[in-house]
């Protein structure tokens, strides 16, 4: 007895093509592709995002070498060794003194990525107003947020808003996002968008997952009254229709791809493994989410009262995210994919440098990402966090923030996933596009390489006058529409500054605008309207 | 407007069976026909007598020994030092057969105290019984007093090794376990009201609470075990102590958060090791008391205990009519049991508190792997191996292989490892809560659940859903009929024509393979002749699909 029991996908659920702001969306349609890479070759590409699940101890991952003795003072019993057999690893002597780094022994492997320029280290990574719970934390960087309180309760994932406005999954055979690693599906997929574009293969037998799918489940009853029961049951069809939808997909991609090189035994590198063998089948899924947990070490960051702080906790964590990160690198170029990947660490938080005397050290907030790829431009951005004003009470604190998380997705994003600026606004990343983009992609390989403010305010129906501006400015908008919506003023923190809510009629719309509160400096302006959809942005000079 | 006043008459099966489904693993026909006839005032006093257990703790089927504690049946414990990493299974083993045996709401309550104050560690394992007298105290707690509850477990074995309270000392702040005890056990994390301040409490007041906390530490070894106890009132369980040479005696400054509340400094010279340690436990119960004075603690308990148990939507109107004056209830003497008995006995509950009775509440909760695979156990009186006449199929075949590994850990729960400090994030991660633990990952488990319950070679037990049916079917002959009685007693409510439709023809009558008539003549046989298997083939069609169905998975 063989029963189809998935309903096809209902009208609903293929909701066809995305409409935003009544055009239709893809992260091509504007671009300029100064460099002529071919839009296939774009859409070719992946974002692996590596989560260090409990916030890894930054400094211990990268040791400042001209602060080395401040370093021993703060981590009396956690410090690794300058010299000998154990020692930490030098980087780059050919940097800058003030510039060298001594990366933790276990992540050898990283110091080979780095050496043959497919690594750059993002020193100093944090967000505006760190929140030191793993949840509020983990929550805020998936749904693209800080701890200000204009950006704490966003709804969505960061990576559902992207792959939303970026694609039209109805052109795509592929979820547009996989998540691999843990059960619990990702806040970062999070959407309320009714069509789900996501996929949790936690667990499954990947060449499986099909046949395992497609024998179970009923079709969807019909006839409930309006309740919560029936909105339980609308939902669960849902995952339903999604899973029936890219599970075929899934096994059969899986089943056509392979892998070049064996990996080591590593929960992790199962994951990338799956990754790699998927893009090499053919996925042209564009976020893959792994994860590896237990970097929450307070205690035992170190084995107690050893002399061997090169092993334990932290040091297997680190060990097998560098084998497992270059066992996959190494993978993709066997397999003669690697241009198409590029793989990003992140972490909820760092650690505090002041050790907490359990062998341990308790939770903080700035902390490195690593961004690995072919077409990485290899190196080190930022600076060497300043220890000599770290006490116990004193430990990083925003203010020595010198990256937002944001700055380093959105540089990914728009630099190697072709991003345009519209699909960066509808990210809700918009305050960190433009120059606050960090320089992490080949020149030859970005996408939108150096386009300048001007030819994006072309496109827009935006436009302010005079720019720069003092006290006073008009604002013109051509709304497509009539809505109730607001103009925003960020700076370049991303901290809104002013907000004034407004009433926009279709057609031409000016404004006079009182911007006398404002310090001098750049902002951001944006229109949004009723549903947080960006309308239009401009960055403005206020003298 | 949603009302906390009593539901008033009898509950009739529909509100039993929702009763029974919310408040207990153990949902059946028998039950359901009994609580169908008492007032939700009598059924909730029904469900309030606790049964005595089938066993106090795990019996080790190698040794017949108790495991833990001397047994007055099972005799002298046997602690086995190199089988620490089964214990732990087992104890879970244990606690989950007597939770589907569990006539009354404990179980239940024991869970959601779990996932107020969750501990977990693979590093301690089941070893020397940490993890068990763990389980002891929030069973022991469940339906009592949360604020005596709040310091018993702060000096809990395991609770101080899984956030590392046991390494808090004077000389080494460690401040894990404080910094959970405010943002998961106790008041929770408000928005951030700006930097280090979280509305209910600051950073500062994180670095303070883990003073007061230095100096409890852990008992380490089996011999050990025991000999610091909670005392005889509060189930003289294992527990840590207090260490006066690790604490810090200074004094603690609050922020305003906490109405700048001090407990002053002690000055230790010339006291006593006992005056001490007097000091040490009044400064954690001060410091309690300071927090559960704040309104917000007793409304985040109360909002955690509305989701549990009722709805993962929390409007204003729920906030106000609801929560509030459910959390005046328990801020009166912080009894749990009455907290939840007047939360389970509402009008609200039963949505009964305005003119729709069926659009709120009923089917308003995605069922946790447990809640599925215990209460599936329970209706279909799944014959679970015996613990002591079979114990190696009891604990190791079917609880800790079929049970934890194959049904709840894959569908993401294993039920006391969750995936982070803060527990499962259905149960605290809005706005999703309860619907995270249906997705695509968990789909398949959950979906194959009928179909493991079915193969002897995933459980070790032959199951006939002939039985089930001919035990709680009035009149299997008629396809119609089996077919309703089955999903009145599985799902939260009853099914349409064209669902009844489905499911007899497309399943049971096999896309029209087989007639009404044929089915009855089939059903007749075999009552003649007792041979069911051509009736188990179709019946176990049905029974897939029924458990595989999107209203099984909702409660």
């Amino acid at each position: 007895m063989k029963r189809r029991k998935f309903i096809q996908l209902s009208a609903l659920g293929s909701a066809g093509s995305l409409l935003l702001n009544g055009h239709r969306i893809n992260a091509f349609s504007q671009t300029a592709l100064l460099n002529n890479i071919p839009s296939e070759v774009v859409d070719g590409r992946s974002l692996v995002l590596v989560q260090l699940v409990g916030g890894n101890d930054g400094l211990n991952t990268l040791i400042p070498l001209n602060q080395y003795d401040r370093y021993a003072q703060i981590r009396p019993t956690l410090k690794l060794d300058q010299s000998g057999e154990n020692a930490a690893i030098p980087l780059d002597n050919t940097l800058p003194l003030k510039d060298q780094i001594l990366l933790h022994p276990a992540l050898s492997d990283f110091k080979n990525l780095y050496e043959a320029g497919k690594l750059n280290i993002i020193r100093g990574v944090g967000y505006p107003v760190g929140n030191k719970s793993h949840f509020a934390g983990r929550a805020l960087m998936f749904k693209g947020g800080d701890g200000t309180p204009e950006n704490a309760n966003k709804n969505d994932g960061w990576m559902a808003r992207f792959l939303h406005a970026g694609y039209d999954p109805s052109e795509y055979q592929d979820p547009l996002g996989i998540q691999l690693g843990s059960k619990k599906p990702s806040l970062g997929f999070h959407s309320s968008h009714e069509h789900k574009v996501d996929i949790n293969l936690t667990g499954q037998d990947v060449s499986d997952y099909y046949s395992v799918i497609s024998n179970h489940g009923n079709p969807t009853p019909t006839n409930l009254p309006n309740s919560e029961y029936a909105e339980n049951i609308d939902f669960i069809s849902k995952i339903e229709s999604s899973a029936n939808e890219y599970s075929e997909r899934i096994s059969s991609v899986f089943k056509a791809g392979s892998n070049h090189k064996s990996y080591p035994n590593h929960d992790l590198a199962n994951q990338l493994k799956t990754v790699a063998r998927l893009i090499k089948g053919g996925s042209k899924t564009k976020i893959f989410l792994v994860s590896i947990g237990g970097f929450d070490t307070h205690s035992d960051q170190v084995p107690s009262g050893s002399n061997n702080n090169h092993q334990g906790t932290h040091a297997q964590l680190l060990q097998e995210l560098g084998e497992s990160v270059q066992a996959f690198q190494e993978d993709l170029e066997g397999l003669g994919i690697d241009e198409k990947v590029v793989t990003t660490t992140f972490t909820e938080f760092g650690r505090k440098p002041v050790e907490n005397g359990s062998y341990g050290t308790d939770h903080g907030n700035l902390g490195p990402m690593f961004v690995i790829g072919k077409h990485v431009k290899g190196g080190i951005s930022g600076e060497n966090l300043d220890l000599s004003k770290i006490t116990a009470k004193n430990h990083f604190d925003e203010a020595n923030m010198q990256h937002d998380y944001r700055q380093v997705f959105t540089s990914l994003l728009s630099d190697f996933m072709g991003g345009s600026q519209s699909v960066i606004n509808t990210t809700e990343f918009e305050a960190f596009d433009g120059d606050r983009k960090i320089d992490l992609i080949a020149n030859a390989q970005k996408v939108d390489g150096n386009l300048s403010v001007d030819s994006f305010e072309k496109e827009q129906r935006l436009s302010l006058s005079p720019n720069p501006t003092y006290d006073r400015c008009t604002l013109q908008f051509k709304s497509p529409e009539s809505f109730r919506g607001q103009v925003l003023i960020y700076n370049l923190n991303g901290k809104l500054a002013t907000h004034l809510p407004q009433d926009f009629v279709p057609g031409m719309n000016v404004l006079i605008l009182n911007l006398e509160h404002l310090k001098s400096g750049t902002y951001l302006l944006a229109i949004k309207d009723g549903f947080n959809q960006t309308q239009g942005t401009f960055k403005l000079l206020k003298k | 407007m949603a009302s906390l006043s009593p539901h008033n008459g009898f509950l009739g099966k529909r509100l039993a069976k929702h009763l029974l489904r919310r408040a207990t693993y153990r949902v059946n026909k028998e039950r359901i026909d009994e609580f169908s006839n008492y007032t939700a005032a009598q059924a909730l006093a029904k469900l309030s007598i606790r049964p005595t257990k089938n066993l106090q703790q795990p019996i080790f089927y190698e040794t017949e020994k108790p495991w833990i504690d001397d047994d007055p049946i099972y005799g002298k414990a046997l602690y086995i030092d190199d089988k620490n990493a089964l214990l732990r299974s087992h104890v879970i083993a244990w606690w989950l057969d007597e939770a589907r045996r569990d006539t009354s709401y404990r179980s239940k309550m024991t869970y959601f105290l779990y996932t107020n104050f969750t501990a977990t560690s693979n590093l301690l394992n089941g070893q020397k019984g940490a993890f068990y007298d763990y389980l002891t105290l929030l069973e022991f707690f469940c339906l009592g007093d949360w604020k005596e509850f709040a310091f018993q477990i702060t000096k809990n074995n395991f609770m101080l090794f899984f956030l590392n309270n046991t390494e808090n000392k004077v000389q080494n702040p460690n401040e894990n376990y404080a910094r959970e005890f405010l943002e998961l056990f106790t008041i929770g994390k408000g928005p951030q009201a700006g930097p280090r301040d979280y509305t209910n409490y600051t950073e500062e007041d994180v670095v303070e609470a883990a003073k007061v906390l230095t100096g409890w530490r852990m008992t380490w070894s089996q011999e050990n075990r025991g000999i610091y106890r909670t005392g005889l009132d509060f189930g003289d369980i294992p527990c840590g102590y207090a260490s006066p040479n690790h604490h810090d005696f200074n004094k603690k400054q609050f922020s305003h958060r906490f109405d700048n509340y001090v407990i002053p400094a002690w000055n230790t010279s010339g006291k006593s090791e006992a005056q001490k340690k007097i000091q040490m436990e009044q400064e954690l119960k001060e410091f309690i008391n300071m927090v559960l004075a704040q309104e917000e603690t007793a409304k985040f308990i109360c909002r955690k205990m509305y989701r549990y148990f009722v709805s993962r939507k929390i409007t204003d109107e729920i906030e106000n009519d609801i929560i509030t004056p459910l959390s005046a209830t328990f801020r009166k003497n912080y009894n749990l049991e009455e907290t939840f008995r007047k939360l389970l006995l509402s009008q609200h509950f039963f949505d009964e508190d305005d003119s729709d009775n069926k659009d709120e509440i009923i089917g308003g909760i995605i069922k946790s792997p447990l809640e599925l695979s215990l209460q599936t156990f329970s209706m279909t009186d799944y014959p679970v191996p015996d613990p002591i006449s079979e114990g190696e199929r009891h604990y190791k075949y079917f609880y800790k292989w079929c049970v934890q590994n194959n049904l709840l850990s894959n569908a993401g729960q294993d039920p006391f490892n969750p995936p982070s400090v803060a527990g499962f994030s259905a149960h605290y991660e809005a706005p999703d809560f309860d619907k995270f633990w249906f997705n695509s990952s968990s789909m398949t488990t959950r979906y194959k659940l009928g179909n493991t319950l079915l193969s002897p070679w995933k459980t070790g037990i032959n199951f006939s859903v002939t039985n089930f049916v001919k035990n709680n079917v009035t009149n299997p002959s008629d396809p119609y009929d089996l077919v309703n009685e089955l999903t009145e007693l599985l799902f939260p409510e009853s099914i349409d024509a064209e669902r009844l439709q489905y499911f007899v023809s497309d399943i049971l009558l096999d896309n029209g393979s087989l007639t009404p008539e044929m089915w009855q003549d089939e059903w007749m046989t075999y009552l003649n002749t007792q041979n069911q298997n051509n009736v188990e083939d179709s019946l176990r069609d049905l029974f897939r699909a029924l458990t595989w169905s999107q209203e099984y998975q909702t409660m």
